[in-house]
């Protein structure tokens, strides 16, 4: 795949993870991400979006290191990661940092919040004395609308979700980060504080240059917040591109359902027609076309046999593609 | 809220319903109390889905909880009456006993609970499990007739039969959900109360479940409640709204009067806030953060966060305006 930006900061080279299948179905293999290309552009936002079980969270469990890949190479900044050894891998470990999606499980209930701020900052040797990993906190806390009297000394059932994703936020950022991996950062969180949430994301990146990819299922806070969109469906990035161009006029069938399921917030414009839900996940995950072709109103013998290939689209904006037959056939 | 509507058609309604929490604070032993239902007065219709709103930590989960009859201690109803309407019996469900209520569980009011796609059991089979509730809510139980009405339940329902062999485990998330929504409405029920029935999943199992919810009520002919505080799920499913903030109702009405003609800053900031696709500007939320429910705010709760806070929101509390017919709002501005 092409690049999206001339200046990337993570590639994403062709990975493919392999998951073994136990127990009931014994032997069988399971691509949860399967041969992805993605590139995340410097200062950009990069939104993962799919349903649940469509590899967005392995995706990001690769990046951050924490799962190997079978096959592919993840590049930060031109280094494999998978190779990573000594100082470099300190580095990345300090440039790349992770956003959970519950911030009560990121967080252990019997330690302290502020211990993982200063031991972020100390291990990673930000700062040399505990004064100094202090400062270093408040500026973080700073940054997300916190101050340092507000966490010290406390654990973290005594803030609300939405304060303790920001703390979260907070600790991550102690490091000085190039890149931030947000897996479904407020979708644990209340509709009334999460555009804050959003709103200080969008401003990481405005104000410090940093790089976010963004996972979601949820297509209206990934148009708010992201420059670019990759759309995933059982392992395979279907359709990927600007966001404007994917969500005003979505091209992969899947794409264009997943936005029909927004529930518009207006009792005018209630969905009219039926969905078919997925059935068994593992049979999708299993089948040798496209993986959407089960559930795809427009699926003919070739989209259930054979896997589409990616067609590039044009766009004003940068690059596009999907994988989609029908595109292959019929241009755009 | 008075509201004219001819009580025959009505089958839940609560009046003044304080429900509070008794916490006791460590050092010294005093009380506390957290006023997490204040004096709540709705009406349910027959035959209508009815939304609650509101952000966490208003008190929607603890209506849904004593609405049930589900009180525990800590929770307490300190003042108020739930009654139901079903045929031609009221029944008030706070003051029934153990085994009443047993039988008014399931057969007049059905409860889904939060994040109730783990509320199954991981070591019973989908169908024992329908069994085992079958023959706790029903006097007249007979195994044969219990297993038909389990496969015309699942059937109708349109879920796989398959399920009702599986175990938990072998089913995804928006499967079990929606096994625990037909388990929910299995012996036919007057009134379905779901708590977030949808949190928690993507947006297509979220749409295929509100699909069921619909379809539930279509079928069974019965009465859902439901409460999220995600305003798109109400505006897609519901037929009336009731917004809740810190233990009060602050605008109740139908679902094109509460998203059209919004009354109270509160509910429009709900439903402005929303992100949409192919809209980029800038969201905000509203600053602060929700009361503490030990002590109140005096007047109006919502006054420490309101953009239009006036002298008199801090110290009278607004009552109920009728704006239109069944479309309730509280709020000074309105005075």
């Amino acid at each position: 795949m092409k690049e999206l930006t001339d200046s990337a900061i993570l590639k994403i080279d062709n990975i493919t993870k392999i998951f073994k299948l136990g127990g009931l179905f014994f032997g069988s293999e399971l691509a949860a991400v399967d041969h992805v290309s993605l590139d995340v552009g410097r200062e950009k936002v990069l939104s993962l979006v799919g349903e649940s079980g469509s590899g967005k969270t392995t995706l990001s469990r690769i990046i951050l290191g924490m799962i190997e890949p079978t096959s592919g190479r993840i590049l930060y900044e031109d280094l494999d990661i998978t190779k990573l050894k000594g100082r470099e891998l300190r580095r990345f470990r300090k440039e790349v940092q992770p956003i959970f999606q519950n911030p009560f499980e990121t967080f252990n209930p019997f330690k302290k919040v502020d211990r993982y701020l200063l031991g972020s900052a100390l291990s990673f040797e930000i700062a040399g004395s505990k004064s100094e990993a202090k400062k270093r906190v408040s500026e973080s806390l700073d940054i997300v609308d916190l101050s340092y009297n507000v966490v010290e000394d406390k654990y973290p059932h005594e803030f609300s979700g939405g304060e303790l994703q920001r703390v979260s936020i907070a600790r991550a950022l102690v490091t000085n980060p190039r890149l931030l991996i947000a897996d479904e950062p407020v979708s644990m969180i209340d509709a009334s504080t999460r555009m804050s949430i959003l709103n200080i994301l969008m401003g990481l990146k405005r104000k410090f240059d940093m790089s976010i990819v963004y996972i979601t299922h949820d297509l209206d806070t990934a148009y708010y917040v992201s420059d670019q969109i990759a759309v995933m469906c059982r392992g395979c990035v279907v359709e990927c591109g600007d966001v404007e161009d994917v969500l005003t006029n979505p091209v992969h069938p899947y794409s264009q359902m997943l936005l029909k399921c927004l529930p518009e917030p207006d009792p005018e414009k209630r969905w009219k027609d039926q969905i078919e839900l997925a059935g068994l996940e593992v049979k999708e995950y299993e089948t040798a076309g496209c993986k959407f072709s089960k559930r795809c109103p427009s699926a003919d013998k070739k989209c259930l046999e054979n896997r589409p290939p990616d067609t590039e689209l044009e766009s004003k904006s940068g690059y596009r593609f999907v994988k989609c037959w029908k595109c292959a056939r019929e241009g755009v | 809220m008075n509201q004219s509507i001819d009580r025959l058609n009505d089958v839940l309604t609560t009046k003044g319903l304080k429900a509070y929490y008794l916490v006791k604070t460590l050092r010294g032993g005093t009380a506390a109390m957290v006023h997490a239902v204040d004096d709540v007065s709705i009406t349910v219709h027959e035959g209508e889905i009815m939304g609650i709103a509101g952000e966490s930590g208003c008190g929607k989960s603890t209506l849904a909880k004593a609405l049930y009859g589900w009180v525990n201690p800590p929770l307490q109803i300190v003042d108020g009456s739930i009654l139901y309407h079903t045929g031609n019996e009221t029944i008030d469900i706070l003051q029934v006993d153990a085994d009443r209520l047993r039988q008014i569980w399931w057969n007049v009011v059905s409860y889904i609970p939060q994040s109730s796609m783990n509320v199954l059991n991981p070591t019973m089979r989908i169908k024992d499990q329908f069994l085992n509730v079958i023959k706790t809510h029903k006097k007249d139980y007979e195994k044969e007739e219990a297993e038909a009405t389990i496969v015309k339940h699942i059937d109708e329902l349109g879920l796989p039969r398959e399920v009702t062999t599986s175990f938990p485990h072998q089913l995804s998330g928006g499967m079990r959900q929606r096994v625990v929504i037909a388990l929910a409405t299995v012996l036919d029920c007057n009134v379905v109360i779901a708590d977030e029935p949808t949190t928690a999943l993507d947006v297509i199992v979220q749409r295929g479940i509100l699909q069921l919810l619909r379809k539930i009520q279509r079928k069974l002919n019965c009465t859902i409640v439901t409460i999220t505080h995600d305003m798109g799920v109400h505006a897609q499913i519901a037929d009336r709204v009731a917004v809740m903030y810190a233990g009060k109702i602050v605008e109740l009405g139908p679902v094109q009067k509460v998203f059209g003609d919004a009354q109270n800053p509160y509910t429009r900031f709900l439903i402005s806030s929303l992100p949409k696709v192919g809209d980029k500007s800038k969201k905000g939320s509203i600053g602060g953060k929700p009361p503490s429910l030990v002590r109140p705010p005096r007047g109006c709760r919502f006054s420490p966060r309101c953009p239009y806070v006036m002298e008199i929101c801090r110290t009278t509390e607004p009552g109920y305006e009728e704006i239109d017919t069944d479309h309730f709002a509280s709020c000074h501005l309105l005075g």
